[in-house]
């Protein structure tokens, strides 16, 4: 027994410095030398500021900009507080949010119909910090934008194709468009079309410009 | 349902399979001390470990000292993850200055890591110093290696005969984790680290987005976490969203990457089971009930999501499946990952017992939640690392014993005469599963701190009271995250039902190991009941179906059930 006692403390410490101290340290080399623009967090940066990552989303929730998803971590977008609304299907709070999201969604694009809003645009992901829409949710916003900022629809049509994030290997997943990096494109059309409206939605680009 | 969807799965589930058979030779290869090609690396490790122990490789002991071996670690493990998470705010890696955690909260969690289950009462990024984060990490190697050899010893004493030991705790536990896990788990984080985890000791980071607004981005070691809580199954993520959260899961690639770490070993564990009693047949067989219940599981799941909740579609939604619309139930899910990969996703976590999450749980259809529940209620597709094997081979016992029955024959299982002592502690290990798990949740329905516990109305909140208590039993993890368990209550009560699910049985079925060692092997005849094909098939699953059925029924229809009819009817709550 007391022979147990001494292997069990021996070999429960140095597993714990195996497994916690030298292999996190380890994998952390690794990124260091080999990925340091992931193990960073894949960090995108505009005039050497950085300005949020490819992987988390941002809430985009100005008309004039391609909307993201509704979000329930924090205050929306809380990239350090990634939660779920965890709403059940049956619950009367629920189906009454998504019905106010549906009606803002029809009022803001009047061109939408009743019956064709897309389901990922009002209601929220898992992490809350989803970059991405579906492709759908992006073509049903162009009218909307196209008409408020003045850049011509065919141009924002354009913009969501190329965009495009499609299964990966042609297989995995569901196609989507990044909204972090499709608004970040959107941004130098704004800038020449319309620069007025630019400098009041693109408030983190336009300062970082003029610091520099 | 698309073609597209349904492809998925099935490509995810061969790519398993395919790829558990070399894994099991080479699994097979360690336990029963053959040389492996990684010999040459681990040795001289292997054997300064042993020194450093005082273990003579010969050196075997009974089922008894093996348990007590094994659950003494189990403790001392315990007591310095404990340790390490109530005084976080003295230890390195806090740039948070996040405070040490409460006892109660402690407790649940120390419990909850070391039971292989990683239950998670606290959201990583808001509550945890990376340092906290890397000792749980240390949890998730030797859990899940725990679990593995115990599995082990049963399976050495279903195949020695006549004989008293089981072999030596320290050499399966240290082999486990030095030659199964360590490797993999540095392979897949550094796949994980390519395809965009981080992998930092910073805590956060501060930007400002192109439309001026603040964020902090949550960082740490994430890569080197999703890598090991996955590959043992132990799925308590770095981030309160765990695999929702992109950090941890950047994209739908490796969403089926992470379905693959955690089912690979569970699956090669069957295999390595028929290659080490020598008896291919029969574990293909198991092989083949575990598989069909899971594909049942998962299409079950696939077409409740894909079909979507028709009062969203009524508001004027779109949630029929086109092109560029992934429609179906999206709350919960993310957009790129989609509705197939989620589904697959929640099947393959709650029927590997890894409790990882790429989706809310607590927003799917109610015939989904039942599923879920029921795959965990059930605790033997594939399962967890060994436990999931344990538990089959128990009901197996179950089952051949009712055969016995009749046919009115002392019953045989692989040339081993069942008798009353082995089918009292089989019964004992399954009655102890439903008793921990139902005794505990009328007692949470009855007191108003209990039904505090749930997040959504009428019988979802009922599901999800439901949920915590079947997770924690079975030692899965994942949770209907609407349900708040950080209160002393749960933190108490779900801390005790984690800590019973996982020993009870356990002690039981090494018990059984030790009872079955000590017999001597029955020639085959004519009249012995055959452990393979289609008639084993169809008593096992029986076995299966009758007993989970009866045992768990009456919950599942006041739960996920009446919701499912509430929902049919047009009724909200």
């Amino acid at each position: 027994m007391l022979n147990d006692f001494v292997r069990s403390i021996k070999l429960a410490v140095w597993l714990f410095i195996l497994c916690s101290i030298i292999y996190t340290s380890f994998i952390w080399g690794i990124g260091k030398i080999f990925f340091p623009f992931q193990a960073g967090g894949s960090i995108i940066y505009k005039n050497s500021k950085p300005i949020g990552s490819l992987l988390i989303g941002e809430k985009f929730s100005s008309p004039y900009l391609f909307n993201s998803r509704p979000s329930s971590a924090g205050t929306g977008y809380q990239a350090d507080a990634s939660s779920a609304s965890n709403y059940g299907p049956t619950n009367k709070g629920y189906i009454d949010v998504v019905k106010k999201r549906i009606k803002k969604f029809l009022t803001e694009n009047k061109t939408v119909k009743k019956g064709e809003v897309p389901v990922d645009l009002v209601t929220g992901s898992g992490s809350g910090l989803d970059p991405f829409i579906s492709v759908l949710g992006a073509f049903t916003q162009i009218t909307r934008i196209s008409e408020l900022t003045g850049v011509n629809p065919d141009r924002l049509k354009e913009l969501v194709e190329s965009n495009i994030s499609y299964r990966d290997f042609g297989l995995f997943g569901t196609p989507g468009v990044n909204t972090v990096k499709l608004n970040l494109k959107l941004a130098p059309i704004l800038k020449s079309v319309n620069p007025k409206i630019y400098d009041k939605v693109f408030r983190g680009l336009v300062n970082t410009g003029n610091k520099n | 349902m698309t073609a597209t969807g349904v492809l998925q799965i099935i490509i995810v589930l061969s790519a398993i399979i395919l790829a558990a058979v070399p894994l099991s030779k080479y699994m097979a290869h360690i336990f029963n001390g053959e040389t492996t090609f990684l010999d040459k690396i681990i040795n001289p490790v292997e054997n300064l470990t042993f020194k450093f122990l005082k273990v003579d490789e010969k050196e075997e002991t009974g089922w008894i000292n093996y348990l007590k071996a094994g659950l003494i670690i189990n403790f001392f493990m315990l007591a310095i993850v404990f340790l390490a998470l109530r005084f976080q705010n003295y230890l390195p890696f806090n740039q948070m200055h996040y405070k040490g955690i409460s006892w109660p909260l402690d407790f649940n969690t120390a419990i909850s890591f070391i039971t292989n289950t990683n239950w998670q009462n606290y959201a990583g990024e808001e509550a945890l110093s990376n340092f906290s984060q890397m000792s749980l990490v240390f949890l998730q190697f030797t859990s899940a290696a725990t679990g593995l050899v115990f599995l082990i010893a049963f399976i050495r004493g279903l195949k020695r005969t006549q004989a008293k030991n089981v072999g030596n705790f320290y050499i399966d536990f240290t082999k486990t984790v030095y030659r199964i896990f360590i490797p993999l788990a540095v392979i897949f984080a550094i796949v994980m680290l390519f395809l965009g985890s981080p992998q930092t000791f910073t805590m956060q980071k501060g930007v400002v987005n192109m439309t001026g607004a603040k964020q902090y981005l949550s960082m740490g070691p994430v890569a080197s976490m999703v890598s090991i809580e996955n590959l043992g199954t132990n799925g308590g993520g770095f981030y309160n969203a765990n695999a929702a959260q992109p950090y941890e899961n950047p994209s739908p690639f490796t969403n089926a990457l992470i379905i693959f770490m955690m089912s690979v070993i569970p699956v090669a564990i069957f295999f390595m089971y028929g290659i080490m009693i020598g008896n291919k047949k029969h574990a293909l067989t198991l092989f083949f009930v575990a598989l069909t219940l899971l594909t049942v599981c998962i299409f079950v799941v696939y077409h409740q999501e894909a079909a979507g909740n028709p009062f969203i579609a009524k508001l004027g939604a779109d949630i029929k499946v086109s092109k560029y619309n992934p429609g179906g139930n999206m709350i919960g899910k993310e957009e790129h990952i989609g509705i197939a990969q989620s589904s697959l996703f929640a099947s393959a976590t709650t029927a590997f017992t890894t409790g990882n999450v790429d989706s809310a749980h607590d927003s799917y259809m109610p015939l989904s939640v039942m599923v879920l529940l029921g795959e965990m209620m059930l605790n033997l597709i594939f399962g967890g690392k060994g436990v999931g094997l344990l538990n089959m081979l128990t009901m197996v016992i179950i089952g051949v014993f009712i055969a016995g029955l009749m046919v009115g024959r002392t019953p045989e299982f692989l040339g081993k005469k069942i008798e009353a002592k082995e089918v009292k502690l089989a019964t004992l290990a399954m009655f102890a599963h439903a008793f921990i798990i139902i005794v505990p949740f009328a007692v949470a329905l009855s007191i108003p701190a209990g039904i505090a516990g749930a997040f959504n109305p009428g019988p979802h909140g009922f599901s999800e009271i439901l949920y915590a208590f079947t997770s924690t039993v079975a030692n899965n993890g994942s949770a209907m995250a609407g349900f708040s368990g950080n209160t002393l209550f749960y933190n108490i009560i779900l801390g005790l039902t984690l800590f019973f699910g996982r020993y009870v049985p356990i002690i039981c079925q090494v018990a059984i190991a030790g009872s079955l060692i000590k017999k001597k092997s029955v020639p085959e005849s004519l009249g012995t009941f055959p452990a393979h094909g289609l008639l084993f098939y169809s008593v096992v699953m029986g076995t299966i179906i009758l007993i989970g059925a009866l045992t768990f029924f009456p919950a599942l229809a006041l739960g996920p059930i009446a919701e499912h009819f509430a929902l049919m009817e047009g009724h909200l709550f």
